[in-house]
């Protein structure tokens, strides 16, 4: 009898430090998990931050799918968790995002460059925009080929007449409307945040707007087809502003490579006393100086590149003619 | 007196035998846990082998595709009308490319995302003046500070605007990497 309660006194022994065991496996599954849900939180935005910056080197169109605030924090483009506090930043990326990213998004990446028939273009580099599904964009029919010719056709961008009885369907978050003249505009009937974008050259007008009324306007300006296109896909100037201002570094960049190439090609045919180089320094050197005056510090002056374009182009041309390297 | 002795002996030896017998489930518990602890570990070292040879997989392809993305970049490429048919580097722009990335941290610090830490160079066949072959190389991008270092290879074009009928020259492209 005793030997027998000795033995269950064993057992109950190993069920307390069995049971003692389970919890501590509990705890440590537990706060692993609780870990886990944090990092998964952080590495997401930071996987998307990662994503948009590989796409950006690349032309071509990809497809995401992720979910993140996009702001504009210190001039520097970030991105944050839809819900808690991770935070990704997207500083070196010239990138056109719309407001809130929440479902599957349409990356895509254009070349910027300076064209004309006939001639090598100037590549400047690439941009960047990001269509969200959950955001819906009503453009009036007049932006149409501009904003076709960038981003091609996509679901998320409605063309319309008039926004007169707009039907927003649900599910969607954001809605932009672009148009000519939105202070005119009656806004939709939705649950969904609505900004307004309003096109007139040279500059972009950007209004957040409620179911109320349109806000007080904020005014940016814009350079061509490009920027103008980042100025309807980020709808407001803040988150605008940061993509261009990313643009201009990278422009600045390439054309501060230009620069230097060209500055010691000139130098080289100095050196040879080929009448047939010696006809390529000047025009060289001209557009050079071109290029110099567009270079503010490491970034492009982006409204002054609109104006130089024809002249470089005029300098590509003449030394494509001659027989000379082109700019770029 | 002998009696006593082996009474106490054949004692002794019961207890013993209770006391292994107590133990028992004890030692079933811990055997049990050892075996649960070597599977764990035995799969775990799977995983962490699979992971390996999937991360590996996944870095040899994205050096690839890099390769491909750095003789494109406007940075570097032929102009338009030289890079129709292979990559092309500029050997001019490439020059420059390498002194802003040697002179201007925040210009290197902006390339970073598409770059990362790794070390790219770029080597190809001139002619001196009597025509002989000569190996020449330059370091586009230096941001790797690590001995165990993979390379990956991609075949180029060389262009020099400022040769005599503008030469285009055999050229490689390396790309190095931090290994494992």
């Amino acid at each position: 009898m005793k030997g027998q309660l000795e033995v269950s006194f064993q057992w109950v022994y190993v069920l307390i430090a069995g049971g003692a065991f389970l919890l501590m496996f509990f705890f440590v599954f537990k706060s692993c998990t609780e870990s886990g849900d944090e990092r998964a939180q952080g590495m997401s935005v930071r996987a998307t931050a990662n994503a948009i910056s590989l796409a950006a080197w690349q032309e071509g169109s990809v497809n995401f799918t992720f979910a993140a605030d996009v702001s504009c924090v210190g001039d520097v483009l970030t991105l944050q968790a839809l819900e808690g506090t991770a935070r990704s930043q997207l500083d070196q990326v010239p990138a056109f995002l719309p407001p809130r990213l929440a479902g599957k998004s349409n990356v895509v990446t254009r070349e910027v460059a300076l064209t004309q028939t006939g001639v090598p273009s100037i590549r400047l580099g690439n941009v960047v925009y990001a269509l969200d599904e959950r955001t819906r964009y009503y453009v009036q029919r007049s932006h149409e080929t501009r904003l076709k010719h960038v981003l091609g056709n996509s679901p998320s961008i409605i063309y319309v007449d008039s926004f007169s009885n707009l039907q927003v369907p649900g599910g969607v978050e954001t809605v932009v409307l672009v148009g000519d003249n939105l202070p005119a505009v009656t806004l939709p009937q939705t649950k969904a945040k609505v900004y307004g974008v309003t096109l007139s050259e040279p500059q972009a007008i950007f209004y957040t707007a409620s179911n109320d009324r349109l806000g007080s306007p904020k005014v940016e300006l814009y350079t061509g087809d490009y920027m103008m296109v980042g100025a309807v896909v980020a709808a407001r100037p803040q988150t605008y502003r940061c993509a261009k201002e990313n643009f201009a570094r990278r422009t600045g960049a390439v054309l501060g490579i230009y620069h230097t190439r060209n500055e010691n090609l000139a130098i080289d045919f100095q050196n040879i006393p080929d009448p047939r180089t010696q006809v390529c320094i000047e025009p060289l050197m001209r557009a050079n100086l071109l290029i110099f005056n567009l270079i503010d510090g490491r970034s492009a002056r982006l409204d002054d590149l609109s104006t130089a374009t024809t002249p470089l182009m005029t300098h590509q041309r003449t030394l494509q003619g001659l027989g000379c390297p082109v700019i770029a | 007196m002998r009696r006593a002795y082996t009474r106490c002996v054949r004692n002794a030896r019961f207890e013993k035998r209770a006391q292994l017998q107590s133990m028992e489930p004890i030692l079933i518990v811990m055997f049990l846990a050892l075996i649960i602890g070597l599977l764990l570990l035995f799969s775990l070292r799977i995983g962490d082998r699979e992971v390996e040879v999937t991360a590996t997989k996944e870095a040899s392809k994205q050096d690839l595709l890099l390769l491909g993305r750095i003789a494109n970049l406007p940075e570097l490429s032929c102009p338009k009308s030289e890079s129709a048919k292979t990559y092309c580097i500029d050997m001019f722009k490439a020059e420059a490319f390498r002194q802003l990335m040697k002179d201007d941290d925040v210009a290197r610090s902006s390339y970073y995302p598409l770059l990362g830490a790794s070390e790219i160079a770029v080597e190809w066949i001139d002619m001196d003046s009597n025509g002989a072959s000569i190996n020449k190389s330059m370091v586009l991008y230096d941001n790797l500070n690590s001995s165990g270092v993979r390379p990956a290879v991609a075949y180029s074009t060389m262009y020099n605007p400022a040769s005599p009928g503008a030469a285009r020259m055999f050229a490689t492209v390396t790309i190095y990497r931090r290994a494992g």
